[in-house]
């Protein structure tokens, strides 16, 4: 799999381990956690959580949006919200270890700083 | 008054509207662009629905998102067509959809297709030393396949070569092209003719889809695939069939539809050697063509009775039955040896603790391959594939082999043990 996959499957599972999620405010928190080193694009993100839960990595439901009843518009949209499940916490897991092995792996050859 | 000369669009957005038109709302924009995407998914509808809901919402945050952000800030465009743009083009989009969703069924096929393909070389030599040995007749059902092929495939015809220069060419002038360099008229499956001269709006003219390739002297089969390529389509979309006065196009699942017939598969053979109904029934599912048994979510059956297989599928499965059939039988048919240590099974090997099943292990499999291959020349070549996801390697072979490949995994390969698994 691509490195980059790896990168943003490890992100998201790591995001909906915290709390169930939805995916704007997925996208969201983990440019603020990164501090915009991780940006997940709509057309990364949505096609990854589709194939997440395929996998059944992850499950869903649906919650209707809360909006303001003047907003016409807004009745009847609803957002899909991301649980991780068992499967998914091992893949975590999984790329969790993956990473730790790589950092330690590269760290081991980086020069000191300022050297 | 001068009239303000329009801004260009960026080519992945929607346009807004032009003189004359009255600006469309926020609401209808995303609507608008929502649609054509939903158009293009090609998934089932409530797949489809669920996405359209999906980014409507994330549409509708996004474009309040900008709304609220400082205007000192911001750039200077306007919120919905940004929200738009950020999401990329829709056909980009609808394609990595459509592969997201249909990712476990082509990962699994993938890997069976490795899997079937080894066993099927080795199928191929054992199968005809059994019958040069034994000189016995061709079961039925194997010369019904043969003969199936022999009229879908005509050879002669797919193979022949073609040649062409294509540039942004709309594609059902190039398939038109392509038939007629061989002489043949052509015909659309409804689903493919709609999915190339794609109608977006109600009364609206048609969005031809459109290729750019070159082709020289490429048999038609492969010019076909080269084209489906270009358009970076799946295998799936876009196949070929020779129908004597014409060539027909269209999705792999509709032709696959249309070519089904029943087809009965002799398993007495199978039995006689101590194999049940179950086992034979799993080994056919699980490995040919997972993904289209009706008991795997797909379309095609398989029922077994007494010591018949009845088989409702295209011949291109049915000969992978009949492969199969072949395979077990093949492998269960020495005297003096045991049987458990010939059956071919499929086993799962989960690296060592800490190690990972990583791309590094690619360029292994072969040496794995081979080294199997050396230790147990008579047999039939395994088929060993590895899932990066679930970190796990595959083993289809015999007793023997597969425990080799357990002791490879565990140990790494010889003079590589420790390079290949990171621990």
């Amino acid at each position: 799999m691509h490195a980059k996959a790896d990168t943003h499957e490890l992100v998201i599972l790591s995001l909906i381990a915290e709390e169930p999620i939805y995916g704007y405010a997925l996208a969201k928190r983990a440019a603020a956690r990164s501090e915009g080193l991780v940006t997940l694009t709509p057309a990364a993100l949505y096609p990854l959580l589709a194939r997440l839960e395929a996998d059944k990595l992850v499950s869903t439901s649906w919650e209707a949006v809360k909006a303001d009843p003047a907003d016409e518009a807004a009745k009847g949209r609803r957002r899909k919200w991301y649980r991780l499940t068992a499967k998914g916490r091992k893949r975590l897991d999984q790329r969790a270890k993956a990473a730790r092995l790589f950092a330690k792996t590269i760290e081991a050859f980086l020069p000191a700083e300022g050297a | 008054m001068s009239q303000p000369t329009p801004k260009p669009q960026p080519p992945n957005t929607l346009r807004i509207h032009e003189q004359g038109e009255s600006p469309r709302s926020p609401e209808d924009q995303i609507d608008a662009w929502l649609d054509v995407l939903v158009r293009l998914l090609d998934l089932p509808a409530d797949e489809r629905e669920g996405l359209r809901d999906e980014l409507a919402a994330h549409l509708h945050e996004r474009v309040r998102d900008l709304t609220l952000a400082d205007p000192n800030t911001a750039p200077h465009t306007d919120p919905v067509t940004r929200a738009i743009a950020e999401l990329g083009d829709q056909a980009e989009l609808a394609r990595a959809l459509r592969a997201a969703h249909q990712s476990p069924r082509r990962r699994r096929n993938l890997m069976l297709a490795g899997l079937i393909g080894t066993s099927a070389a080795a199928l191929l030599i054992s199968t005809a030393a059994l019958v040069q040995s034994s000189n016995a007749p061709r079961t039925p059902s194997a010369v019904a396949v043969a003969a199936v092929a022999a009229d879908t495939d005509e050879p002669g015809v797919l193979e022949m070569p073609i040649t062409g220069t294509y540039e942004k060419a709309r594609v059902s002038e190039v398939l038109r092209d392509v038939a007629a360099q061989v002489g043949r008229d052509v015909r659309f499956s409804r689903n493919l003719s709609e999915h190339l001269s794609m109608v977006l709006e109600p009364g609206g003219e048609p969005v031809h889809k459109k290729v750019t390739a070159a082709l020289k002297n490429v048999p038609l089969e492969d010019a076909v695939a080269r084209l489906a390529d270009a358009m970076r389509y799946d295998e799936g979309i876009l196949q070929v069939r020779d129908r004597g006065d014409h060539l027909f196009f269209g999705y792999r699942s509709e032709l696959d539809e249309m070519e089904a017939f029943l087809m009965t598969h002799d398993l007495a053979p199978l039995f006689d050697r101590g194999l049940t109904a179950s086992e034979v029934r799993t080994v056919i599912t699980e490995f040919v063509e997972f993904d289209q048994w009706n008991v795997n979510g797909g379309t095609f059956a398989i029922a077994i009775v007494r010591d018949k297989a009845l088989v409702q599928a295209p011949p291109r499965m049915q000969a992978g039955v009949e492969e199969t059939i072949a395979t077990l039988e093949a492998s269960f048919a020495r005297d003096g040896d045991d049987p458990r240590s010939r059956a071919l099974d499929l086993e799962h090997i989960i690296p060592p603790e800490g190690s990972i099943v990583s791309s590094q292990l690619i360029t292994s499999l072969d040496v794995i391959l081979a080294q199997v291959a050396e230790a147990f020349p008579e047999a039939p070549t395994p088929g060993v594939t590895a899932d990066y996801d679930k970190n796990i390697v595959m083993v289809y072979g015999n007793l023997h082999q597969r425990t080799l490949v357990r002791e490879i995994i565990q140990h790494g390969p010889e003079g590589r043990a420790t390079s290949v698994f990171p621990r």
